[in-house]
C-alpha cells in the first residue's frame, strides 16, 4: 500500500517538474543537440557565454519588466496599506459593502476590462507608458493586496493601537509609527505577490505597450515564438530568465507566498 | 470623540483605493456596457467615436457559430480543469501531509508550475508538444504508441485537450496548497478517536478527512470555476484559439474581436457575456461560503 503511494507521488512529481527540468536542460544545448535522438538528458557543456548573449540582447525588455514591476509595487503598496488598515481596524461606514466589492473584483474577468481600458488609454496618453501599464496591472494586484493585508491586520491585537494612543499618538502617527512596522510580514506578502503578478503579466503588457521597445520581457518572449519559430534554445533561455527571478523570489519568501495563497480565501 | 475621529481617518485612508476602483473598474465596465451598443470598428476608432447601433453587436455575435463553440469550449475547459486539478491536488495534499523536511521541500518545489510566468510555461509546453521535435512525441514513439509525430497544438482534434492539460498542470499546486492548509486545520484528536474505533485508513479518509474539508473544497472548486471562465493567456499563447477556433474560448474570442479584427464593439459584447457569467459564479460562491460558515 505504502509503496503504491510512493509510486503515485513520484509519477505526479515527474509530471509537475519535468517541463521545468526540460526548459533548463534546453538552455545549454546547441540546435543540433536539441534535435538529437535519443535526446540529451543532461547538457554536455555549459556554454554560459552564448546564454548570456541572448539575455543581453533582450536586456531592454527585462529592464522594462522591472520598471513596470517597480511602479506596480509602489502604487499597490501606497493604495493597499491604508485601505487594508482602514477595513481591518477603523470604524468606517459601509465596510461590508466595500469588502463585497473587493471580493467581486477578485472574480472579475480581467480580459473583459482590456477592451474598454485600451480605448480609454489610447485617448488619455496612457498607451506606451510604464505607469499606465503598471496601473492597469494594479486592477489585479490592488484589490488582492487590500484583502490580504486586511486579513493580516485583523489579527494584530487592538492593544497596539490603544498603547499608541496612551503614548499620545494621533491616528496618523499610530498608523505610520506603530501599525506599519508591525505589519511588515503582511506587507512583504503583498510585495512578493505584486512582483509575481507584474513580472508575469502578459495581457496588459501585450495590449498597452504597442511600441516594441517598451514591451516587457513576457511579451518579447511571446513575439519571439513567432519570430524565431524553432530556435528553441533562445526561447528556453528567455523562458528560464523569466522563471528564475520568480523562483528566487518565491524561495526567499516561501512563507509569505504560502500565506498569500491561503489568504485568497478572504471570507474569514 | 475618538470614535468620530477614527471614522474620518478611516474614510481618508480608503480614498486612494476608492478612486482607483472608480477609475479602473467602474469606469471601464460602464464604458464597456456602452461600447457594446456602438459600431466601433477600426474605421470608427480612427475617426474618434462610434455610432449607436443598438443590439447589432449582440445579434452578430449570437448568429455566429463561433460564439457557441467558444462558450462550449469554455465550459468544457473549466469543468475538466477543475475535475483534475482538484483530484490530483487532493491526492498530493494527502500524500504530502507530513511535516518532515522532505515533504516540506517537495511541496515547495511542486509549486514551481504555479508561480512561473505563464508565458514561460506555455512556451516550454509548446516545445514539449512540438510536432516535429518535441519530447512528447519522442517518448510516445519510443514506447511504440505512435508511428509519426503528432502536431498536438496545430490539429483541431487535440488543441483544446492540450491547453486543458497545461492548465491542469498550472493549477494543481494551487489546489494542493489550499487543501494542505485545510488538512492541517483538522484536529488530530479526530483521527485518534477513529483509531480507537478501529477505522481503516480508507474509512478515516471517507468519514473524517472529506467532511472536514467541505468548506475548503467548495472554495477551491468555485475559485476554479471563476478562474476557468476568465482564462486567456495560456490559450492565446499556445494556440490563439485555433486551429480554426478549435480551442477558442470566450476570453480569446473577445480579445480576437477587439485586437485582431479591431471590432471593439463585438469584443465588448463578448466581454459583457463573460461578466454576466462571472457575476453569477461569484454570487453562488458568496452564497455557498456564507452558508458553510454559519
Amino acid at each position: 500500500m505504502k509503496k503504491r503511494f510512493s509510486v503515485v507521488l513520484a509519477l505526479l512529481s515527474v509530471f509537475l517538474l519535468f517541463p521545468i527540468y526540460w526548459m533548463l536542460n534546453s538552455v545549454f544545448q546547441t540546435r543540433a543537440e536539441l534535435f538529437s535522438r535519443p535526446p540529451l538528458w543532461f547538457p554536455r557543456s555549459f556554454d554560459f557565454l552564448s546564454v548570456w548573449k541572448i539575455v543581453v540582447d533582450n536586456a531592454q525588455y527585462f529592464s522594462n519588466s522591472l520598471v513596470i514591476a517597480f511602479i506596480t509595487i509602489a502604487v499597490t503598496v501606497f493604495v493597499a496599506i491604508p485601505a487594508g488598515y482602514s477595513l481591518a481596524k477603523l470604524n468606517v461606514p459601509g465596510k461590508s459593502f466595500y469588502l463585497l466589492v473587493l471580493l467581486i473584483t477578485q472574480m472579475f474577468p480581467l480580459v473583459m476590462l482590456i477592451t474598454p481600458m485600451f480605448l480609454i488609454f489610447s485617448k488619455t496618453g496612457l498607451l506606451n507608458n510604464y505607469a499606465g501599464t503598471a496601473l492597469a496591472i494594479g486592477t489585479n494586484t490592488i484589490p488582492f493586496s487590500i484583502l490580504v493585508l486586511r486579513s493580516y491586520l485583523v489579527s494584530l491585537p487592538d492593544s497596539l493601537r490603544e498603547a499608541a494612543f496612551i503614548d499620545g499618538c494621533g491616528e496618523m502617527r499610530a498608523f505610520v509609527r506603530i501599525i506599519i512596522p508591525n505589519a511588515m510580514t503582511g506587507i512583504m506578502t503583498i510585495v512578493v505577490f505584486t512582483f509575481l503578478f507584474s513580472w508575469g503579466d502578459f495581457l496588459f503588457g501585450l495590449t498597452m505597450m504597442t511600441d516594441n521597445d517598451l514591451q516587457p520581457a513576457t511579451v518579447r518572449l511571446y513575439q519571439s515564438i513567432g519570430q524565431y519559430g524553432t530556435d528553441w534554445r533562445r526561447l528556453m533561455t528567455l523562458s528560464a530568465s523569466l522563471a528564475l527571478p520568480a523562483m528566487i523570489f518565491v524561495v526567499l519568501a516561501q512563507r509569505a507566498v504560502v500565506n498569500g495563497i491561503g489568504n485568497v480565501n478572504v471570507n474569514k | 470623540m475618538s470614535h468620530v475621529k477614527s471614522r474620518w481617518f478611516g474614510i481618508l485612508l480608503l480614498m486612494p483605493a476608492g478612486v482607483f476602483l472608480l477609475v479602473f473598474y467602474l469606469y471601464p465596465v460602464t464604458y464597456n456596457l456602452y461600447l457594446a451598443f456602438q459600431r466601433m470598428d477600426a474605421e470608427a476608432f480612427m475617426n474618434g467615436d462610434g455610432a449607436f447601433n443598438g443590439l447589432e453587436n449582440y445579434r452578430a455575435l449570437l448568429q455566429n457559430g463561433v460564439f457557441y463553440s467558444a462558450l462550449r469550449n469554455t465550459l468544457l475547459f473549466t469543468f475538466f480543469s477543475i475535475l483534475f486539478q482538484y483530484s490530483i491536488g487532493f491526492l498530493l495534499a494527502v500524500l504530502l501531509n507530513k511535516s518532515s523536511r522532505a515533504a516540506n521541500f517537495l511541496r515547495g518545489l511542486l509549486l514551481t508550475p504555479w508561480f512561473t510566468p505563464i508565458v514561460a510555461t506555455s512556451t516550454v509546453w509548446i516545445w514539449l508538444l512540438s510536432g516535429s521535435n518535441g519530447i512528447a512525441n519522442y517518448a510516445l514513439h519510443a514506447l511504440g504508441l505512435i508511428d509519426q509525430g503528432i502536431p498536438w497544438l496545430s490539429q483541431p482534434s487535440t488543441a483544446l485537450v492540450m491547453t486543458v492539460i497545461v492548465n491542469i498542470w498550472i493549477g494543481i499546486p494551487f489546489c494542493m496548497v489550499l487543501l494542505h492548509a485545510g488538512l492541517q486545520s483538522i484536529p488530530s484528536e479526530l483521527y485518534e478517536a477513529g483509531e480507537i474505533d478501529g477505522a481503516s485508513p480508507f474509512q478515516k479518509n471517507r468519514h473524517i478527512t472529506l467532511p472536514m474539508l467541505k468548506e475548503v473544497s467548495a472554495i477551491v472548486i468555485l475559485l476554479g470555476v471563476v478562474y476557468g471562465i476568465k482564462i486567456f493567456d495560456l490559450v492565446w499563447i499556445m494556440t490563439k484559439g485555433g486551429p480554426g477556433n478549435a480551442s477558442q474560448l470566450l476570453g480569446t474570442l473577445s480579445y480576437e474581436y477587439s485586437f485582431a479584427k479591431n471590432n471593439f464593439g463585438i469584443g465588448a459584447a463578448v466581454g459583457n457575456v463573460m461578466l454576466l457569467i462571472s457575476l453569477v459564479a461569484s454570487f453562488v460562491y458568496l452564497r455557498v461560503s456564507k452558508k458553510l460558515q454559519s
